[in-house]
């Protein structure tokens, strides 16, 4: 987030607030039963579509905790991705009530999670987390969680994990029948339309136009999603004086409005005999207030962000003999962050134009070595630049940072006993390298221009199929987060970069169980079932992560980042979801976390800020007549904002329930209508920022 | 949270509907007292009978002294009736040189006089320590600029002379932070010179404070972000009186305050009326302010706010109002004169206020650049001086057109006291001790930090009595010869006490927060 990164050669003091924070660290969704699924290796292998109705889901790597969520658990909600990663197990969401929302997974920092969309990493080495708004739900087919480890086959992995966002595909492979595509007479051709409306509090609204379609071997999909929100939510403001309660009452967010535009497309083919192409592309901009905390809100600040992601895979299976699958990819994405603060306080920009540019490419090698044995080859290499300028300077121009990082990882799966004990090792190298131009805005240099380093991670998995219905999981690994170019280098006279910094290190550690039950069939009779579908998961993990980076200031005007911090989190993660009744679905998550500061400090002991203890969602949803009424929870537990463990400052513990119908009708017509936060629970989250009250939302969509 | 406990394994929809009665519990702050008293001296009575002899246990004991802590009624003082009130505190008592039980351990309230510099406590008591009941009685003289007091001391009932030394207590409010989300407020206690005491985390502040001591009451200036005043009650372990907001990012970076006058003097109605709180003048930095707010102390509200603007040369007309000073009626602002993008510096001033009228009267152009949280008054030269930083590197390079300038206030000039280039880096802050000592932090061109001392009238460099790569966010001259230093480190926060004549360490204290302001809460009688 731009507006995050302090500027300042002023006169003045840097304001001990704006210096950046210290240690930057679900329902089990009905129907996820990714153990359901074989982890033998084909004898030709594919890569597993994630469709909407499969009933089991292929996860990139059978040993870690992972968790999806498929288009059909959200569709016809109102609902947004960070709704959705709130009920995931072991993921925490810090959100700015507004069009800011950022991910944690088992305590980590939010920059410590991969996000992906499509397979382009978002996270810039830039620095900063991923914003969860700026993906578009509403043409994502799967998000899968991948708690604590990331997949092997992928270009960067981190100490949290990974999260995998992948848009609808088409409907032209021969393969979606029963998608509730209409073929077209004579064509060959199927086609789904999708149009919907959305309306509600705080003058939101929405419209998104969705197509899919195709025809054998070729098929595509296109999403337009326009949304717009006034945020002007009431909330329950302290005056600005945080002690004083005498000036305590409702208040209205301001400069909290957004728009959005997303345009989303996929193109798949074949190519060649066995090959398929498949393009996708996201484009995406927004204008929207940065409304700052509560007390102290900006009432002009505005960022405008836009950015374009286009990526070409290639997939070519069946190879010798069918037991080599070659993929190649290459990605692209630029974009552009304009923030203009027409009175910026000290130590804040003014008016920043950064452009950040990626190149990827990536490739792979499955060689299937017999029907229980895969190893994997996969190299990466991607370019990321960041061109920053503050346009309101004499000099606007503030530096640019380039970073070419190298990826080679080895994976390989074995398994024993048919497949009933899968063993999953994978090593990674990577080598990153760093260079840095400063700009003629800025007089503050780092002590080195140009820094690289090498290192090697990895991981070790292992799954057992103890029966039918368990299944014990095992993973052990230690993954790096590279320091960020702010952090290395420095930004905007008031950050003193540090090009000697180590990457922050992680040692992971889980185990854990899954009992699924599928149910029993249904008696000829036709009565009800005996058993009904359940799943049941509980996982213990461990994180020790070290030379976490701090900004600490070491003069009166300068901050600079250092290797100080480590820390080490426990905690239990227990997901359940069944059917107790034909109509019925419940889900329940829980998870349970310490997550304390190593130090070294006067606060060593302590529990880090911003990791509450206990989180649990529970989802329950009752199918009556046409329609079905669903009903969430969620408690995010008392956690504090700051080292010292300060009681009066903790955020309480927040109750939320949401409250919603959906009704179909005829023609593919489809109402929704959700009450949120129904308590009108008042709460801030991150040390002061308002999230909104009880809201409500209705959406029409008719599928054509 | 219980019920959460008992109830879930209920089941998952039993369970949600459970949770639904559950409430967010909330805290809530309790009203402030909306007042807050003047800080009280307190002086440690070190009272001694070498030849008194008292039965504990059924042995005899001889020799008997009494540490009392002594905290004397502000307001019994400072009116023109001679009789004080005080409240007396039992700390230890030896016996036969043996640390002894003692009775009350809670406060003996005590009336006594006060006349021209002859101390006189009465009898005040009981005091039990084994089956002996003590009555003492107090009298002696006030010495060494009314930092210690001698004289004799009498027990009701018993022959037996004694003496007593009595020693003013050294008090500091620091302001600590976790330069994030929270700060602090901790008390450093010095008795008898030498014993070191820190109360941690007595109340909560911002993470941007500054501390203040002005009009005998302490003051927290919460600044950017948080922007607002906030007054402690030192008569409530420092808890807040009250707290008043100063504007959405006003930034305050100080207050001045103007006593209550007496309630007879209290026009009635009128823009520039009285208030039996007094008013506060806190400039506040941050466009569109541009100011120096005056704030009713009784109830919070701006009264005025009197516009700097005027005095801005710089292309945005940002006067960037930083310190404040209330000398001889007066009030003096610095103005650093700097832009909206701090790209452009102009030569910083002082900006005289008459705080009566709310306006201003005149303006003193300094030599150097960006006046930088330094501005004291020194009674011995009768000069105000000024510290100032030049350019920290940051988007400009580092520029050393700063040092330390002393303002006439009677001629209104300024002149250069030492500059920053015989120092050697910026001047991030500075306090003056005496007509001979003077000290800044200097930050260098490699981020090293120095407390470094000068002689104010002759503007000579003296040297360097500390060196740190941490920040050193405060400097505090205490007016009784010591110097505090607050190092912001990461690991090891602490306050560094110097005797500000010679520069020799005193103390190294750890603290809990990284301390970023101090003042001084010492008071004297």
């Amino acid at each position: 987030m731009t507006r995050g990164l302090a500027r300042g050669s002023w006169s003045g003091r840097l304001p001990a607030a704006l210096i950046p924070a210290l240690l930057a660290a679900g329902g089990v969704q009905p129907g996820v039963a990714e153990d359901a699924a074989p982890a033998a290796i084909p004898a030709v292998v594919e890569t597993i579509q994630v469709r909407g109705r499969t009933d089991e889901v292929e996860t990139l790597d059978p040993a870690i905790f992972a968790t999806v969520i498929r288009a059909e658990d959200f569709a016809g909600r109102v609902t947004s991705l960070p709704e959705l990663l709130r009920a995931v197990v072991g993921v925490q969401i810090s959100s700015l009530g507004g069009e800011f929302a950022t991910v944690s997974i088992r305590g980590s920092a939010a920059e410590q999670v991969m996000i992906y969309l499509d397979g382009v990493p978002l996270n810039r080495a830039l620095g900063g987390a991923v914003n969860l708004a700026d993906l578009p739900l509403n043409q994502v087919e799967s998000i899968a969680v991948y708690r604590g480890f990331t997949p092997a086959g992928l270009p960067a992995a981190s100490i949290g994990g990974a999260i995998l966002v992948t848009t609808r595909g088409g409907t032209g492979a021969g393969s979606a029948a029963g998608d509730g595509t209409h073929p077209t007479a004579g064509s060959g051709w199927t086609a789904a339309r999708n149009l919907s409306a959305t309306y509600g509090s705080f003058s939101t609204a929405e419209a998104v136009l969705s197509a899919a379609g195709g025809r054998p071997g070729f098929d595509y999909s296109v999403g337009l999603d326009a949304g717009r929100s006034a945020g002007d939510f009431e909330y329950f403001g302290d005056g600005g004086t945080a002690v004083d309660p005498a000036d305590d009452g409702t208040t209205q967010r301001r400069n909290n409005d957004f728009e959005r535009l997303h345009l989303t497309g996929r193109a798949g083919f074949r190519a060649g005999g066995r090959g398929r192409v498949t393009l996708t592309t996201d484009l995406f901009g927004r204008d929207r207030g940065v409304p700052g905390k509560g007390s102290a809100s900006f009432e002009a600040a505005r960022l405008t962000e836009r950015r374009a992601i286009a990526r070409a895979d290639l997939e070519v299976p069946g190879l010798w003999g069918g037991r080599i699958l070659v993929r190649g990819a290459a990605d692209a994405t630029a974009a552009l962050e304009e923030f203009v603060n027409p009175i910026a306080g000290v130590g804040e920009q003014t008016h920043t134009d950064n452009q950040m540019n990626a190149l990827g490419a990536e490739g792979s090698i499955l060689w299937t070595v017999s029907a229980h044995h895969a190893i994997t080859l996969f190299a990466s290499r991607r370019r990321e630049t960041a061109d920053l300028a503050d346009l309101a300077l004499p000099s606007p121009d503030l530096g640019s940072a380039r970073r070419d990082t190298t990826a080679i990882v080895l994976e390989d799966q074995i398994g024993f006993h048919g497949d009933r004990i899968v063993l999953n090792p994978s090593i990674r190298r990577e080598t990153y390298d760093n260079d840095f131009r400063p700009g003629a805005g800025t007089a503050l240099y780092p002590d080195s221009l140009n820094e690289g380093e090498a290192f090697t991670t990895g991981k070790f998995g292992l799954r057992v199929r103890a029966s039918e219905t368990i299944t014990l999981r095992a993973n052990a690994g230690r993954f790096v987060r590279l320091p960020s170019f702010t952090e290395m280098f420095g930004y905007s006279g008031s950050i003193k970069g540090n090009p000697a910094l180590r990457p922050e290190e992680g040692r992971n550690l889980d185990v854990g169980i899954v009992v699924t039950w599928p149910g029993a069939p249904r008696s000829t009779s036709g009565h009800a079932r005996t058993m009904r579908p359940a799943r049941i998961e509980a996982a213990l993990f461990e994180t020790v992560a070290g030379n976490l980076i701090l900004f600490w200031p070491n003069s009166q005007s300068v901050v600079f980042a250092r290797n100080l911090g480590q820390a080490r989190i426990r905690g239990v993660e227990l997901s359940l979801a069944l059917a107790p009744f034909r109509r019925l679905e419940t889900a329940l998550n829980w998870t349970e976390q310490r997550a304390i500061n190593e130090g070294p400090g006067v606060n060593e002991g302590n529990l880090l800020p911003g990791r509450p203890g206990r989180e649990i969602s529970a989802t329950a949803s009752l199918a009556i007549g046409g329609g079905r009424l669903f009903y969430g929870f969620t408690y995010v537990g008392r956690n504090y904002v700051d080292l010292q463990e300060t009681d009066s400052s903790a955020l309480p513990a927040r109750y939320v329930h949401d409250l919603g119908w959906r009704h179909g009708f005829a023609h593919g017509l489809e109402a929704t209508v959700e009450l949120k936060n129904l308590t009108d629970e008042q709460v801030s989250d991150v040390a002061g920022f308002p999230l909104p009250g009880r809201s409500a939302l209705g959406k029409l969509s008719w599928a054509f | 949270m219980g019920l959460l406990r008992r109830r879930v394994a209920t089941g998952i929809v039993a369970a949600a509907a459970i949770l639904t009665a559950c409430g967010p519990g909330a805290s809530s702050h309790a009203p402030l007292t909306g007042a807050s008293g003047r800080i009280d001296p307190i002086y440690d009575f070190m009272i001694s009978y070498p030849d008194t002899e008292i039965l504990i246990g059924g042995l005899p004991h001889f020799g008997l002294t009494i540490d009392l802590a002594v905290r004397f009624a502000d307001a019994t003082l400072r009116d023109s009736d001679p009789v004080f009130s005080a409240e007396a505190r039992v700390v230890e008592v030896t016996a036969g040189g043996v640390s002894q039980p003692f009775q009350p351990t809670g406060p003996i309230a005590l009336e006594g006089t006060l006349t021209g510099d002859v101390l006189a406590t009465g009898l005040f008591g009981p005091i039990q320590i084994g089956n002996a009941v003590l009555l003492v009685d107090l009298t002696g003289a006030i010495q060494a600029g009314r930092r210690r007091i001698a004289g004799g001391a009498a027990l009701f009932g018993l022959d037996d002379p004694g003496t007593f030394v009595a020693i003013k207590r050294r008090r500091y409010l620091v302001a600590g932070t976790d330069l994030n989300v929270i700060g602090k407020v901790s008390i450093l206690d010095v008795r008898y010179e030498s014993r070191f005491t820190i109360e941690d985390d007595l109340e909560i502040i911002s993470s941007d404070p500054f501390a203040r001591v002005e009009d005998g009451r302490p003051f927290i200036v919460n600044a950017y972000t948080f922007d607002n005043l906030q007054g402690l009650d030192p008569a409530a372990a420092f808890s807040t009186a009250f707290q008043y907001t100063t504007g959405s990012r006003s930034n305050p970076h100080d207050v001045a305050v103007l006593p209550d006058p007496e309630p007879a003097k209290i026009p009635a109605g009128g823009a520039t009326g009285g208030s039996p709180g007094g008013f506060a003048f806190v400039p506040r930095y941050e466009p569109p302010f541009n100011d120096v707010a005056v704030i009713d102390l009784a109830d919070g509200t701006i009264v005025d706010a009197i516009d700097l603007s005027p005095y801005a040369r710089n292309a945005d007309r940002l006067p960037r109002p930083d310190q404040a000073l209330l000398h001889d009626g007066l009030l003096y602002v610095t103005i650093q004169d700097i832009n909206l993008t701090f790209t452009d510096y102009r030569t910083g001033r002082v900006v005289i206020i008459d705080p009566e009228a709310r306006s201003v009267i005149g303006v003193v152009d300094l030599h150097g650049q960006n006046p930088f949280l330094s501005l004291a008054a020194l009674p011995d030269t009768g000069l105000i001086y000024v510290g100032l930083a030049g350019i920290f590197p940051g988007l400009l390079k580092q520029a050393l057109t700063g040092g330390v300038e002393a303002v006439d206030p009677v001629a209104r000039t300024a002149s250069v006291v030492i500059d920053d280039d015989l120092l050697g880096g910026n001047v991030a802050s500075m306090a003056v001790d005496s007509a001979t000592r003077g000290y800044c932090v200097v930050t260098d061109s490699a981020y090293r930090n120095f407390v470094k001392m000068f002689d104010p009238t002759t503007g000579d460099l003296i040297g360097t009595i500390h060196e740190t790569t941490n920040l050193i966010a405060a400097l505090e001259a205490d007016g009784d010869g010591w110097l505090i230093v607050a190092e912001a480190g990461f690991f090891e926060p602490r306050l560094l006490v110097f005797d500000a004549l010679t520069g020799r360490p005193l103390a190294s204290l750890p603290v809990t927060l990284p301390p970023f302001s101090v003042a001084t809460l010492t008071r004297s009688l």
